[in-house]
C-alpha cells in the first residue's frame, strides 16, 4: 500500500492567559491509501486539534502550529498559506472532514441541494444542474429516502441521523483520498450510530478512500479500523494494528482504556485521577501520576517518540521499552 | 458489535409521518399579520405607495399651482385641507409628498443597508487590525448624533434629493455596520462555518453565501425600523432648510412653511406632521411584526 499522508513531529500550541497549552506535542504518524485508522483518546487529549492542524483549521491566534510536517502527495500542507488556493483546493477535494455535531454542521439558511453542490462547484466547476444530479445520486447512496425531494429541504427539516448522512455524502462528493471523521457519530444514539458507521465503512470501501476515525469509543475502532493510534495528553502513546493493541497491550493507559469498555454483566474499572494540564513544558511521561505500573525510571527518564516493538506496534511506555533492554 | 441491517428507509418513513412539513411562507404571513396593529401599519404603507405611484391621478390639484386669490383658505369642499400661504392645495401637496418620503425612506435604507452589510461582514469576519480600524471608525461616527452628521453632510453637499439621500444614508451607516459585524462575530463560531472552511470554500464565499443569509432577519427588521428614522431625518433636514429644495413637496419643509401661520391655519403644519408620524409609525409597527415573524425560534412551528 502506498503512503498517503505522513505527519512528522507535529506540535500545536495555544497561547492563553494562563500559559502556553501544548495541545499536540510532537506527534508523528502515517496513513496509507484506503486504510482505516482509529485515533483514540479521552476528551481534551488533542485528537481533534491534531487533525485540524493538518488542514490548518485551528483558529490562529490563539493557536499556532509550532513545528512539523504533513506530507500529502509530496506536498507539505503546513507550508501552504492558510488562505492559499492550493490549500483550499486540497480541503474538500482531496481531504474532507466530517464533524461531530450534525445539528449545527449544516448552514440553516441554505437548502441541502445548495450546500452539497457547493463542493462540486468550488472544486470541479460543475454546472448547477449536473451538480444537483450528482448530489441526488449521492443522497441515494447514503440511504436518504426520496432524495429527489429531500434535497430541497432545509437542514432543520431533517433528523440528526439524516443530517449526518448528508454530511457523509458531502464528504464523499469529490471522491477524496482521505476522510477525517472527527467524532462523526458520537452525538447520535446507538442504533443510528451503528447504521452510520456501517454506511461510512461501505462508502470508503467502495471508493477506496482512507479514513481516520477520531473517537473515544474503542469498540467502534476495533470493529472498523486496521490500525490504532492511542493519544494521551497531546502525545501518541501507543500505536499498532487492532490485534497488537488488543492482545499485546503495551501502554498502561491503553490497558486502562480497554478496561473501561462497557461489557454486559461486568463492573467497569475506571482510570483514576484526571488528565494532566497541558500547560508548560514537560519531559516526563504524562500518564505517570495515574499509572498503576509506574517504576522508578519513570520519574527520571524523559519520554520520547514511541519505540518500535515489532510488527507495526510501538509504544512510548518507558517500563516496556526499558524492560526490553532497548 | 453485531451486524445491524435495518432498512434505513423504513425508519425514516415513520419519522416523516410524525413531522408534517410546515409551509414557511404561510407561517410567516400568519405570524406577521396576527396583530391588528401590524395590519394597520401595512395598510398605511400600502396606501402611501399607491399615492406615490399615482400621485397625479389621485391629487385633486397640481401640487405647485398657485391660487393667489385664495391663500390660507380654510378647508372646504374644493380644497379639503385648505390652501397654504401662496394658495397651493394642501392635500395635493401631501399626496405628492409621499414620493419624497418614500424615495428617501426606501432609497437611503437600501443604500446604507448594502454598504453597511459589506463593511460589517468584512469587519466581523476579518480579525485583528482591519477589524479594529473599521469598528473604531464606526464608534467615532456613532459618537455623533445622527442628525448632526446628516446636517453636516447635507450642508456640504447642498440640499436636493441626492444630497439628502447621501446625508441620511451615511448617518444610518454605523448602525448597520455594528449590527452585521456583531451578528457575524457570533455566527462565524458556528460549526457549519468550520465545515465550509474544511471543504475549501473561500473567504468571500463564506462571507456572502453563508454569513450574509444568516444575518438576513435582523437586517430586514433593522431596515424597516430605519425607514422611519430616515423619513424623520429627511423631515428634520427639510424643516431646517437644509433638505429638499422648496417647490418640491416634502413633508418636513411643509411643516416649516406652515408654522408661521400656526394660529391662522394650524392644519398647514399639523397635516404634514401627522403624515410623517403615521408613516414612521407604520414602518416601525411592520418592523416589529417582521421581527416576530422572522424569529428563528419560531421556525418550523405551527
Amino acid at each position: 500500500m502506498d503512503e498517503l499522508l505522513r505527519v512528522e513531529n507535529l506540535h500545536t500550541v495555544f497561547r492563553t492567559d494562563r500559559g502556553v497549552v501544548h495541545a499536540v506535542r510532537d506527534i508523528s504518524y502515517e496513513i496509507n491509501e484506503s486504510e482505516i485508522i482509529g485515533l483514540v483518546g479521552e476528551s481534551g487529549c488533542g485528537k481533534s486539534i491534531s487533525q485540524m492542524s493538518v488542514l490548518q483549521l485551528i483558529p490562529t491566534p490563539p493557536g499556532k502550529i509550532v513545528s512539523g510536517k504533513a506530507l500529502f502527495d509530496g506536498v507539505d500542507l503546513l507550508k501552504l498559506g492558510k488562505h492559499s488556493d492550493e490549500l483550499s483546493g486540497i480541503r474538500g477535494e482531496k481531504i474532507s472532514m466530517i464533524f461531530q455535531e450534525p445539528m449545527t454542521s449544516l448552514n440553516p439558511a441554505m437548502t441541502i441541494a445548495k450546500q452539497m453542490s457547493e463542493v462540486l462547484i468550488v472544486h470541479l466547476n460543475t454546472q448547477k444542474r449536473e451538480a444537483r444530479e450528482r448530489c441526488v445520486d449521492m443522497l441515494a447512496q447514503v440511504g436518504i429516502p426520496d432524495p429527489g425531494n429531500r434535497i430541497d429541504d432545509y437542514p432543520h427539516q431533517l433528523s440528526g441521523g439524516m443530517r449526518q448522512r448528508v454530511m457523509v455524502g458531502m464528504a464523499m462528493l469529490c471522491n477524496p483520498k482521505l476522510i477525517i471523521a472527527d467524532e462523526a457519530t458520537t452525538a447520535l444514539d446507538a442504533t443510528i450510530q451503528a447504521q452510520l458507521l456501517e454506511l461510512m465503512y461501505e462508502m470508503v470501501r467502495r471508493y477506496k478512500t482512507a479514513l481516520v476515525l477520531v473517537t473515544h469509543n474503542l469498540g467502534v475502532v476495533a470493529r472498523y479500523a486496521q490500525r490504532i493510534n492511542v493519544m494521551y495528553a497531546g502525545r501518541i502513546v501507543e500505536s499498532g494494528t487492532v490485534r497488537e493493541i488488543w492482545n499485546e497491550t503495551a501502554h498502561p493507559y491503553t490497558k486502562g482504556l480497554l478496561k473501561c469498555m462497557p461489557k454486559l454483566g461486568t463492573a467497569l474499572t475506571p482510570i483514576h485521577g484526571k488528565p494532566p494540564s497541558l500547560i508548560g513544558e514537560s519531559v516526563l511521561c504524562p500518564f505517570r501520576p495515574r499509572c498503576e505500573e509506574r517504576i522508578a525510571l519513570c520519574d527520571e527518564l524523559p519520554v520520547g517518540a514511541p519505540t518500535h516493538l515489532g510488527g507495526s506496534h510501538s509504544t512510548a511506555c518507558i517500563r516496556v521499552t526499558e524492560g526490553k533492554g532497548l | 458489535m453485531t451486524e445491524l441491517k435495518s432498512d434505513p428507509a423504513a425508519v425514516f418513513a415513520v419519522e416523516d409521518d410524525l413531522l408534517p412539513p410546515v409551509n414557511e411562507t404561510r407561517r410567516f404571513f400568519r405570524v406577521l399579520f396576527s396583530r391588528k396593529i401590524v395590519v394597520f401599519g401595512a395598510a398605511i404603507i400600502f396606501i402611501t405607495i399607491v399615492c406615490a405611484l399615482f400621485a397625479n391621478g389621485i391629487a385633486p390639484f397640481e401640487p405647485n399651482k398657485q391660487d393667489l386669490k385664495n391663500v390660507l383658505a380654510a378647508p372646504d369642499f374644493t380644497h379639503w385641507l385648505g390652501t397654504d400661504a401662496i394658495g397651493r392645495d394642501l392635500l395635493s401637496r401631501i399626496i405628492h409628498g409621499t414620493r419624497v418620503a418614500l424615495l428617501i425612506g426606501v432609497g437611503t435604507v437600501v443604500i446604507s443597508a448594502i454598504l453597511g452589510s459589506v463593511i460589517g461582514l468584512v469587519a466581523g469576519y476579518a480579525s485583528g487590525f482591519l477589524q479594529a480600524i473599521i469598528m473604531r471608525a464606526t464608534d467615532a461616527l456613532m459618537a455623533l448624533p445622527p442628525i448632526m452628521l446628516a446636517l453636516l453632510i447635507s450642508a456640504i453637499l447642498g440640499g436636493g434629493v441626492r444630497g439628502v439621500m447621501i446625508a441620511v444614508a451615511v448617518s444610518l451607516l454605523p448602525g448597520y455596520i455594528r449590527l452585521i459585524a456583531g451578528q457575524v462575530l457570533s455566527l462565524k463560531e458556528n460549526d457549519y462555518i468550520m465545515a465550509e472552511r474544511s471543504m475549501g470554500a473561500s473567504r468571500t464565499r463564506i462571507m456572502f453565501r453563508h454569513l450574509l443569509p444568516n444575518c438576513m432577519s435582523p437586517l430586514i427588521v433593522q431596515m424597516t425600523m430605519m425607514m422611519g428614522l430616515a423619513i424623520l431625518t429627511e423631515a428634520s433636514l427639510s424643516f431646517l432648510s437644509l433638505g429638499i429644495i422648496p417647490p418640491t413637496p416634502a413633508w418636513g419643509a411643509m411643516v416649516y412653511d406652515g408654522y408661521r401661520f400656526l394660529l391662522r391655519n394650524p392644519l398647514l403644519s399639523i397635516a404634514p406632521g401627522l403624515s410623517i408620524m403615521l408613516l414612521v409609525f407604520a414602518f416601525n409597527m411592520v418592523g416589529d411584526g417582521l421581527r416576530d415573524a422572522l424569529d428563528p425560534r419560531l421556525r418550523g412551528a405551527l
